[in-house]
């Protein structure tokens, strides 16, 4: 069975290029996974209600904190680690966001 | 001791208290076998040999200056699979994309193993961002398997894996998904433990699949895996999904008797596509099971045939979203010169990630994209709260299931490359615990004719990871279990 994989946008979702790879070996691929992930169809829809977490009980569930300032990483050693380097003013450098 | 690099954390620390030798011996040894074995294993990405002999020196002057706190793991060598992070130290996640990236932070296990005093001894090599079954997706190199240097060690854990068989160290630190600490640990003949979702601190491990990500220990013996997880486990604030529960003792209940333990055996777990040579190594540990007083239950896991389609839709949805943040802004590699930003994003992550990552990526995205979110990731949860509930109901019968933790033994590299999803079948028993959340561990139970490990994997319910460990040391004990040569 052929599906409609419009891989060009789901490229575009995942902000992945994909002109440098070889797409007709992709979407093969692509169509045998699914193919593989069409068992899940039979498994009845009102089997039961999905999960999407490991199923473990935490206590609390939600842990909270009190609202105070905690010493964090230092900035200028985060952003030496970015692809620009340090910056005088601790900022990360990008090419124009508003044209 | 003979073989210093090949001892284990009890005979080390036994010999390093009475002071039989020197913790620079220890590290001396670790880096001498390294140094012998890793053009053939390719098991490290980074180690620095000087530090780690520095740092090993720095344990003896304090010890001779009465300074020195014994703990569990002091001066033991210790290596870290490349996605927990390392302050300062390399971290690239086996991708090109991290390539020279240095975190400016520690993970919260590796603050737990600097408490110990323990031996940072490098970092070692994965598949790309933890995604893989063999690490021949890491963009830098392969990791040959220790026992069969034409074999994989298994992933994605696989530099760790084959690092501890080998005896470059003493244990490693691996992360486990989908299966990533079991699978190379059984491929490589050693005991690998994922614990119970929440009971080891992810800050610091780089995500993959939040859900179903676990760090644990690799390690040459039980006790000594109930020892680094004795360790690291425990809760941490800057991990909210880190349990608060109490940790157990658990190397002080190994010896334990397992008498009247009722372990579950699950005919699913059987069936076709089982390698005869795992069967017949896993059916004998079942058998010395059974000579200790084990009950043997039959069980069934009726949706655990679903296990690795689900798995296989969440875990890369989950990387989906968890890979966004390589953009190339922050941290990591940029595409030169980008036109705007989108460029930017685009062209730094297709040439930063791997053909695996993509897949995984585009996988995910695809799923969780309009349309297509029923059809896909609500069915793959609906099949994951089916799994929790098989093991909810197995466990009211059983105190734990043991099975194979892999279908074949370690397979040859490029054997699978080619088909993906015959690489994603090779995690057909070890997923379901992800899912679930339970602890599991393998540990080896046999060896093929051919001299290739074989490895039993048990599973408990949640936080039972000391019930896992003694059964599993009672078992170690009783197996006393030959090893053939390993071909390094």
């Amino acid at each position: 069975m052929s599906r409609d994989i419009r891989l060009d946008e789901i490229a575009q979702l995942a902000r992945l290029d994909l002109t440098q790879m070889d797409t007709a070996r992709l979407k093969a691929e692509f169509e045998r996974i699914l193919g593989y992930l069409d068992q899940l169809d039979e498994v009845a829809d009102d089997a039961a209600e999905p999960r999407f977490d490991a199923g473990v009980e935490l206590e609390p569930a939600t842990p909270m904190r009190d609202d105070r300032k905690r010493p964090s990483l230092a900035p200028d050693e985060v952003v030496s680690e970015s692809p620009t380097g340090a910056d005088e003013s601790n900022q990360f450098r990008v090419p124009r966001v508003i044209e | 001791m003979s073989k210093l690099w090949g001892s284990d954390i009890r005979r080390l620390r036994d010999a390093l208290k009475r002071r039989d030798i020197r913790f620079a011996e220890v590290a001396a040894a670790c880096l001498e076998r390294t140094e012998e074995t890793d053009s053939r294993l390719g098991s490290f990405l980074y180690l620095d040999a000087d530090k780690v002999m520095a740092d090993a020196e720095v344990l003896d002057d304090k010890r001779s200056t009465g300074q020195l706190k014994l703990g569990f793991l002091t001066g033991i060598p210790i290596a870290l699979k490349d996605n927990i992070v390392t302050r300062q130290v390399p971290t690239t996640c086996g991708s090109r994309i991290l390539n020279g990236y240095r975190p400016p932070y520690d993970a919260h296990v590796v603050r737990r193993l600097q408490r110990d005093e323990s031996l940072f001894f490098g970092k070692t090599n994965c598949d790309e961002f933890a995604m893989g079954s063999s690490t021949e997706n890491s963009a830098f190199q392969p990791t040959r398997n220790p026992w069969d240097l034409e074999r994989v060690p298994g992933g994605s854990s696989g530099g760790a894996a084959a690092a501890v068989a080998a005896g470059q160290v003493v244990a490693a630190l691996g992360s486990d998904t989908g299966g990533s600490i079991r699978q190379p640990a059984a491929f490589c003949g050693i005991v690998g433990l994922k614990p119970t979702w929440g009971r080891v601190s992810r800050y610091g491990l780089v995500a993959f699949a939040s859900s179903l990500d676990q760090i644990g220990p690799l390690t040459r013996t039980v006790r000594d895996s109930a020892v680094v997880l004795q360790v690291i486990a425990g809760h941490d604030s800057a991990d909210s999904t880190s349990a608060t529960r109490t940790v157990d003792n658990y190397v002080a209940r190994l010896g334990n008797d397992v008498y009247g333990r009722r372990i579950g055996v699950c005919a699913e777990w059987f069936e076709e596509g089982l390698d005869p040579r795992v069967e017949k190594g896993v059916r004998a540990g079942l058998t010395v099971l059974e000579s200790l007083g084990c009950e043997l239950v039959d069980i069934r896991l009726p949706h655990s045939k679903y296990a690795i389609a689900a798995y296989y839709v969440i875990a890369p949805a989950e990387a989906s979203s968890n890979l966004a943040r390589y953009d190339g802004v922050r941290y990591g590699q940029r595409a030169r010169d980008p036109k705007n930003l989108e460029d930017l994003y685009c062209r730094s992550r297709s040439e930063g990630f791997g053909a695996e990552v993509k897949r995984r990526i585009l996988i995910g995205t695809y799923v969780l994209s309009a349309g297509y979110y029923d059809a896909y990731f609500q069915k793959a949860g609906r099949v994951r709260a089916l799994i929790q509930d098989d093991f909810r109901q197995a466990f009211e019968k059983v105190d734990l299931i043991a099975g194979p933790t892999t279908p074949t033994p370690p397979f040859k590299l490029g054997s699978r490359t080619d088909d993906p999803l015959s690489m994603y079948l090779s995690d057909v028993y070890t997923t379901t615990a992800n899912l679930a959340g339970i602890p599991a561990l393998s540990m080896p139970c046999s060896f093929t004719k051919e001299g290739l490990p074989v490895g039993l994997q048990l599973l408990a319910p949640h936080f039972k990871e000391a019930r896992l460990l003694e059964t599993a040391y009672a078992l170690e004990q009783e197996l006393a279990l030959e090893r053939p040569e390993m071909a390094v």
